[in-house]
């Protein structure tokens, strides 16, 4: 079980103690990573990102303002070098890709067939998620799948509560079309 | 009823109550509002289940020692004085501007009429070692009289040659 990060801890962290900071990375790398691969879809670059996101955190930590969460501002963090990289032409030519979705830690306590849904329903969500705009994405994803607050999620974005509502609306209303159109497809009702 | 507000039906959760109760209003006596809030309703507990999910790193031991190679390779790279002077923006732009500054010297200086090199050599110490010998000199200057006396014998060499002297004004003794 990972320690509490307390503000002693990350000033600590902040004044250059790499132990200090090694105790931040282990109790934070695994959520950046998976915000991290939520928007990218890969897991090597999304382990790449948590490594830049670290080396950012620890540039920057004499920054650190104590009013805002150290999750908030590691979600900032996450977010903006996900956008750059989506913005990036690698990250364009990599759009079209499917995601694959292998290393999900699936629910225990499930039959294999509920399982199997489960599963084919989280990867739809995702794939769902690739087609949406950056914008959309980052909502969608820190707003219904991280569980971010909407106040949160315009902090973390910069973005007025309006912009975030409205990018959520054509997010969700994009993830249930996928979710139709592929029960369409396969002549299945819809859930 | 109010009109059908497909936002509000998609983002039912972010609504405050009174709007809520605006939307259920409506939803019990519109069908299609009603099956699309079944469907969004629907979709956010498979959103919910994927949210469960989370993708982990393969080995997060791994990953927590990468991190912290970057980061102690990045602070010993930070205390370099040198390397932290090239990091401050001010430094950057100064360069930047004495590079303009160098560039835009060398551009006026190609522009410029360019002086012989002899006028150079001759402002300089480097003349007395530029000169032809003193013998040589005096061997010129002996021939050169040669061959005027030879032309002032001739009556077609020496009316061009007293004529060319009268224009440049050069009083002959």
């Amino acid at each position: 079980m990972p320690e509490t990060i307390t503000p002693e801890l990350i000033q600590e962290a902040a004044r250059g103690n790499s132990r200090a900071f090694r105790v931040i990375v282990e109790t934070h790398q695994g959520f950046v990573y998976t915000v991290a691969h939520r928007f990218v879809s890969d897991e090597q670059e999304a382990e790449d990102i948590t490594q830049d996101v670290f080396v950012r955190l620890w540039k920057n930590l004499g920054r650190y303002r104590h009013e805002v969460k150290l999750t908030t501002w590691l979600h900032k963090i996450v977010t903006n070098r996900c956008l750059d990289f989506l913005s990036s032409r690698h990250g364009r030519q990599r759009k079209n890709r499917v995601g694959v979705h292998a290393e999900m830690i699936l629910m225990g306590s499930l039959t294999p067939e509920a399982e199997l849904q489960q599963q084919e329903l989280t990867t739809l969500v995702h794939q769902a998620a690739e087609e949406l705009t950056p914008k959309q994405r980052a909502v969608f994803i820190l707003r219904d799948l991280e569980g971010l607050s909407a106040e949160e999620t315009s902090q973390v974005l910069g973005m007025p509560p309006g912009n975030v509502k409205s990018n959520l609306f054509h997010a969700r209303q994009k993830v249930l079309e996928r979710l139709k159109r592929n029960y369409h497809i396969k002549k299945e009702p819809f859930l | 009823m109010t009109d059908c507000n497909v936002q509000n039906i998609y983002l039912y959760d972010e609504l405050t109550d009174a709007e809520k109760q605006s939307v259920d209003d409506h939803v019990a006596a519109c069908k299609s509002c009603r099956q699309l809030l079944e469907q969004v309703n629907a979709t956010r507990l498979v959103v919910r289940t994927a949210a469960q999910q989370k993708p982990e790193p393969r080995n997060a031991t791994r990953l927590t020692s990468s991190i912290m190679t970057a980061v102690t390779s990045e602070s010993s790279s930070s205390r370099n004085p040198i390397v932290r002077a090239f990091d401050q923006v001010y430094l950057r732009y100064g360069m930047a501007a004495v590079s303009i500054g160098l560039l835009v010297l060398f551009v006026v200086e190609q522009q410029m009429p360019t002086r012989h090199p002899v006028e150079r050599l001759y402002q300089g110490k480097t003349v007395a070692l530029a000169m032809p010998p003193l013998g040589h000199v005096v061997q010129q200057r002996k021939q050169r009289s040669i061959s005027l006396y030879a032309c002032a014998q001739s009556a077609s060499c020496n009316q061009p040659l007293i004529a060319s002297i009268k224009s440049k004004r050069v009083t002959w003794k």
